[in-house]
């Protein structure tokens, strides 16, 4: 670097390429690829003062953004949702630019101030000489010999025995990660005469409180959907008209009034179906399109879910409130090893 | 700091650093290490900086998820929402769900860091794909290279568990629907499903552990894993020093390019700020993940066009595309192949076949040696072609991962768009074969016409005879040259006909190639017929899909004989 | 409509002679300021809903009754409008989904054929068939004076029953065989209200008990709060999700990233 650093304006281009071949040269193994060596251009001091400029600029650009940025984080408080979509301009556009130019210049800088030159470099097989190889193999060996692995095989087994006990542990302690299913899966919170309550309003709800076509999205009475297991309890609850609905074998009074009322979750994945099509009456799965037939006890008739969703018999009580008849017969939501 | 004090330059700068670097050299010795490794070569063709797109978004995640932690509470724990975005006020939700908010609306530029932190991660995911597609279609997988490609498919893989997990935190409706469906994956694992997914979540679905638990495999567990495996990318990358296109002066022996110091690095410098500077212009200008929308996460509520971040689309594709094919196993089992299949057997699959690529192509080619020439991709139509099937594979997974929105945006019925997407897994990739390979051996016509005849030149010239003729002008010579080099370089190894007389021969005594009795089957070495199955097994699959047919067989215009200087 | 006057004669229970006394001088007070503020009003309206109904009767008959059937008892092709009531004809011809253009999956959206003067007169001859949900009054479907809770629970019921098919800001969705959740962004809040109270084509009805009025208005309350909401995090990208999400950071992030990396790269 002594021999170009001191001195003014002068033919950078050329001396610096031939001072890479140097330092190359010195570190071994490299030097400039020749045909890639640009011919000497006349180097313009005029143009590449200007260059300079435009770099020193765009950094500058950068600068007054990161202050634009402080200023903008200052000013700007979060009071509404207007404040938020403000800020989030002004800071994000400003580190955009703080960011951007910064870049911009850095790259300019090599492409315009910089001396184009490429180097070749040499490889070297990776694989050791054989020498070495012999060498590793021989203290390898002669280590595998002192220890003596080969030749006391109650010791040697012995510590892989200790050892693989050992590596176990750790299983042993994710043990109370949680619970074991047992019969989680197979119930849910719907209990014998417990009354369908609105998920939202919490009212028990009635006869003819939903309209021929309509919908409403139940939880046994007393149960919130944040309560523990709880989740897989949703129900909706779906008037046809009367004589619509087919009923499935043995569930003749599942159905009281034309009111049918089926578990939330899809048995595919899980999801909520909330979409039901009052026309085709179908509910459609938005999570993977599995959609099921409403007026067929919600049997597949599209889509990679397998079986029907899980109808909760109901009944209606004295006063005209629906009731449960019992929890649902069968495991509710997505397939699973256990559930036979 | 290559040479004692005297090679330093004299200015007040070089002063400072060269007593600081004489300071640290004689208590830590880097000169040596570090005069080698500052001027390591950089190829310059801009596909090698695919890579540090990714590198760097990586970077900018892990910036923005430290000052994302400062605030973030991972607890289900029900809160009150008293913050400053109205709709909400009042709600209860989770912990998690409630610091997001105030991430988004009360901390000063935590929106900002939130959706640069989002878009990063995007982008992170993006990058290695596309960097994945540099190295697989140059072959730069090859040997020497396959181990970093193997932990390259580690990466991706973590990438995205990592991405899920983050995308899951907030616990709004959207991730939470997410967060439904994972379980239900797990819960679909024969014999020990439930128990997984009992101990993951700490019970049933919810679960009233699992946003804690996702946060420390999120902010430490998985970026510890990553910063290791990255770590060790790069090491590799040093030690084995980069690939590069042929070229006038390249070789398998060489590499030629920019040095790492000063020029590589001023310029890579520059490009990640570049990339900052992207992430920071989409969090300025593009709203993603807006989970105040969404709403706080509830088992009863669904909102249409539920889908995963970009990259887990494919899975969620596959869930929607598979036949809802269950089975009851005897003994009151239930064995959920319509999930198992496509969310775990499915990608288990493509990702083993990816991280062994190398090693099985290295098997079926027969092609042992070292590559430090990239191919181009047209000079090896059939890996070419193969690649572009599974692209085409994906993207159908994918866009079966969207087809609700396809159909609601396009007025498209979403069951024949389903319908359509599984005959697409069966009949799209082997046209995309087909249809690669035929424009691979057209670019290489097109070559050997530029080799032959140079390029076209845009002049039209009238003969005496009356005829019109365009004039050509012959191609550069680096041109040629890489032309040239290139299809040289990229043919099979030659078939050493005694190997393969060997290799047939054994197959022969091992009395297990079709159509022909060889009669006595019986004493050979156990394994043989084994042996002899996988040998006539890779014949097949070789002859199929990775026989080169050259282009032009005429010696006398093959580009690689007659113009070979 | 016509039973508003109907509402405050409810039974009494029994109680005690002041609470006679107020309500029949609030009656009384009612029935001075009706008087006062419509002199011929009874008359007028009586004779004005005949021939409203008359004249909706003959639109009906020139442009439905092909299809629906003379009396409305609708036919093979078309449904019953006997019991839908006025707020069907009002939402089904007020956002041109009705006359149907062309058989489709479901009537599209259109220009309105008919002035709000004609729908007036087909949904009162539509509602004399056979009663059904009214055309809601402005005050019941009015989107001004929300409240934060308004916005919680319209939030609230909003994610509950309608976000599984419009989207969880009312942006639509896809359903069964090129059906679909229209997008509600440019939808008036009467036709918001309409749709829930009658359930055009596929969707279910919200019935006054399913949804009382206060619950429908909140929700309406909701949806126009949300859908003037400015963005604050930049452009919505169209409030439908990852998708487009994941479409901006290929095309926009990558694309301008690999654009980068051609210009680093490219020899100067």
């Amino acid at each position: 670097m002594s021999e170009t650093s001191g001195a003014p304006r002068r033919r950078r281009l050329p001396a610096t390429i031939r001072r890479a071949k140097d330092v190359d040269a010195r570190v071994g193994g490299r030097e400039v690829a020749a045909h890639d060596e640009q011919p000497p251009a006349v180097v313009d001091a005029h143009a590449e003062q200007k260059s300079e400029r435009q770099v020193a600029l765009i950094f500058l650009a950068s600068a007054a953004c990161t202050v634009g940025f402080a200023i903008g984080y200052v000013a700007i408080g979060l009071k509404n949702i207007n404040d938020v979509e403000l800020s989030n301009y002004v800071l994000g556009l400003t580190l955009t630019g703080a960011l951007g130019f910064l870049g911009i210049g850095m790259v300019l800088w090599t492409k315009l101030l910089m001396p184009h030159y490429q180097v070749t470099e040499e490889r070297h097989p990776f694989a050791s000489p054989d020498a070495d190889r012999q060498e590793f193999a021989e203290v390898f060996n002669q280590g595998l010999d002192e220890l003596g692995l080969v030749r006391r095989p109650i010791l040697r087994r012995s510590l892989l025995t200790a050892a693989g006990l050992l590596g176990v542990l750790p299983i042993f302690m994710l043990r109370d990660l949680g619970p074991k299913p047992e019969k989680t899966l197979f119930h849910t919170r719907w209990t014998k005469d417990a009354r369908l309550t609105d998920i939202v309003s919490k009212q028990p709800v009635k006869v003819g409180d939903i309209e021929i076509g309509g919908l409403m999205t139940v939880m046994p009475e007393g149960v919130a959907i944040e309560d523990k297991n709880a989740a897989t309890s949703p129900v909706i609850l779906i008037r046809l008209r009367l004589g619509e609905n087919v009923p499935y074998k043995g569930r003749e009074d599942w159905a009281p009034e034309g009111y049918v009322a089926y578990n939330k979750l899809c048995t595919h994945a899980g999801c909520p179906i909330g979409l039901y099509e009052q026309q085709t009456h179908q509910l459609f799965c938005p999570c993977h399109q599995s959609t099921f037939n409403v007026l067929k006890h919600c049997r597949v008739v599209f889509g990679p879910a397998a079986r029907p969703l899980p109808q909760l018999p109901i009944y209606i009580d004295d006063q005209g409130y629906f009731r449960a008849r019992s929890d649902f017969t069968e495991p509710v939501g997505p397939s699973f090893w256990e559930r036979g | 700091m290559t040479t004692p004090a005297s090679g330093m330059g004299s200015g007040p700068i070089a002063k400072v650093v060269e007593h600081q670097a004489k300071t640290l050299d004689d208590r830590l010795g880097l000169a040596d290490a570090l005069k080698r490794n500052m001027r390591k070569v950089f190829p310059d063709h801009w596909s090698f900086l695919l890579g540090e797109i990714a590198l760097y978004s990586f970077i900018i995640v892990l910036l923005t998820g430290v000052f994302l932690t400062f605030w973030f509470e991972p607890s289900v724990k029900e809160v009150t929402y008293n913050g400053s975005y109205v709709p909400l006020k009042g709600v209860k939700m989770t912990e998690a769900f409630a610091s997001t908010l105030n991430i988004s609306f009360d901390v000063r530029g935590g929106l900002l860091i939130r959706q640069i932190h989002h878009w990063a991660a995007l982008l992170f995911v993006a990058a290695i794909g596309v960097h994945m597609c540099r190295v697989f279609f140059t072959g730069a997988f090859r040997k020497p290279r396959e181990i970093n490609w193997t932990i390259g498919v580690i990466l991706l893989t973590l990438a995205l568990l990592e991405g899920f997990a983050g995308y899951s935190l907030p616990d709004d409706l959207l991730s939470g629907t997410g967060l439904r469906i994972a379980f239900s994956i797990v819960e679909s694992i024969p014999v020990v499903g439930t128990y997984v997914g009992f101990f993951l979540f700490g019970g049933n679905y919810p679960g009233p552990q699992f946003i804690p638990r996702l946060f420390t495999i999120h902010v430490l567990l998985l970026p510890g894993i990553f910063l290791a495996l990255i770590g060790a990318h790069m090491i590799i990358l040093v030690r084995q020093k980069h690939t590069q296109f042929p070229g006038k002066g390249r070789t398998e022996d060489n590499v030629v390019g920019t040095p790492l110091y000063p020029g590589f690095a001023l310029k890579t410098g520059g490009f990640f700020m570049l990339v900052f500077a992207m992430c920071a212009l989409l969090g300025a200008v593009a709203q993603i993940n807006p989970v105040w929308l969404y709403g706080p996460y509830n088992p009863s509520q669904v909102s249409a066009g539920t889908q995963p971040d970009w990259y887990i689309g494919f899975l969620d594709g596959a869930l929607r595309l598979m036949p809802n094919w269950e089975f009851p196993i005897p003994g009151g089992y239930t064995f959920s192949f319509n999930i198992l299949f496509p969310a775990v057997i499915l990608p288990g699959i493509l990702f083993t076949v990816l991280a062994l690529y190398p090693f099985i192509e290295a098997w079926l080619t027969n092609d042992h040696a070292s590559h430090n020439l990239l191919d181009r991709p047209r000079n090896r139509p059939n890996r070419t072609g193969i690649g572009m099937a599974m692209m085409s594979l994906y993207i159908i997974l994918f866009l079966g991962g969207g087809n609700d929105i396809i159909a609601d945006k396009f007025d498209l019925s979403i069951n024949t768009l389903t319908r359509l997407f599984q005959a697409g897994v069966f009949v799209v990739p082997p046209i995309v074969f087909i249809i690669t390979r035929r424009i691979c051996f057209g670019l290489q016509r097109r070559d050997y016409d530029t080799i032959h005849h140079g390029h076209e030149s845009g002049t039209i010239k009238m003969l005496p005879t009356g005829e019109f003729v365009e004039l050509h002008v012959p191609a550069e010579e680096n041109e040629r040259i890489f032309i040239i080099e290139s299809a040289a370089t990229s043919h099979l190894p030659q078939v050493d006909e005694a190997v393969e007389a060997q290799r047939a021969q054994d197959a022969i005594e091992a009395g297990h190639v079709r159509g022909r009795n060889y009669g006595n089957g019986r004493g050979r070495p156990p394994g043989a017929t084994a042996a002899a199955a996988l040998e006539t097994t890779r014949r097949k699959i070789l002859s199929f899909f990775y026989e080169e047919t050259p282009v032009v067989h005429d010696d006398e215009h093959d580009p690689t004989k007659s113009l070979t200087p | 409509m016509t039973d508003t006057n109907a509402a405050p004669r409810r039974p009494i229970s029994r109680r005690p002679i002041s609470a006679y006394l107020v309500i029949v001088i609030a009656l009384g007070t009612i029935g001075f300021l009706y008087a006062a503020v419509a002199p011929s009003g009874r008359a007028a309206t009586s004779s004005s809903q005949e021939d409203l109904v008359v004249k909706g009767n003959q639109l009906f008959l020139q442009g439905c009754s092909s299809c629906h059937g003379l009396q409305g008892q609708g036919s093979e092709v078309a449904p019953s409008l006997i019991g839908v009531g006025a707020a069907a004809v009002d939402f089904q011809v007020g956002t041109g989904r009705m006359p149907l253009a062309e058989r489709g999956a479901q009537p599209l959206e259109k220009t309105p054929r008919y002035t709000q003067a004609d729908i007036d007169a087909m949904a009162a001859f539509v509602q004399s068939l056979g009663g059904g949900p009214l055309v809601p009054r402005p005050e019941e479907y009015a989107a001004s004076g929300t409240t934060p809770e308004d916005l919680a629970e319209g939030g609230e019921l909003f994610r509950t029953n309608c976000a599984s098919c419009h989207n969880f800001v009312g942006k639509g969705g896809a359903l069964t065989h090129g059906k679909y959740a229209p997008d509600l962004t440019d939808t008036t809040p009467k036709h918001v209200y309409e749709a829930m109270s009658t359930g055009p084509a596929n969707m279910p009805i919200f019935g006054e008990r399913t949804l009382n009025d206060e619950e429908k208005q909140r929700i309406i309350k909701y949806l126009v709060h949300i859908r003037n909401m400015p963005d604050p995090g930049g452009n919505s990208l169209g409030r439908i999700g990852p998708v487009s999400e994941g479409l901006v950071g290929w095309l926009v992030g990558i694309g301008l990233l690999v654009v980068a990396t051609v210009w680093i790269g490219a020899r100067p």
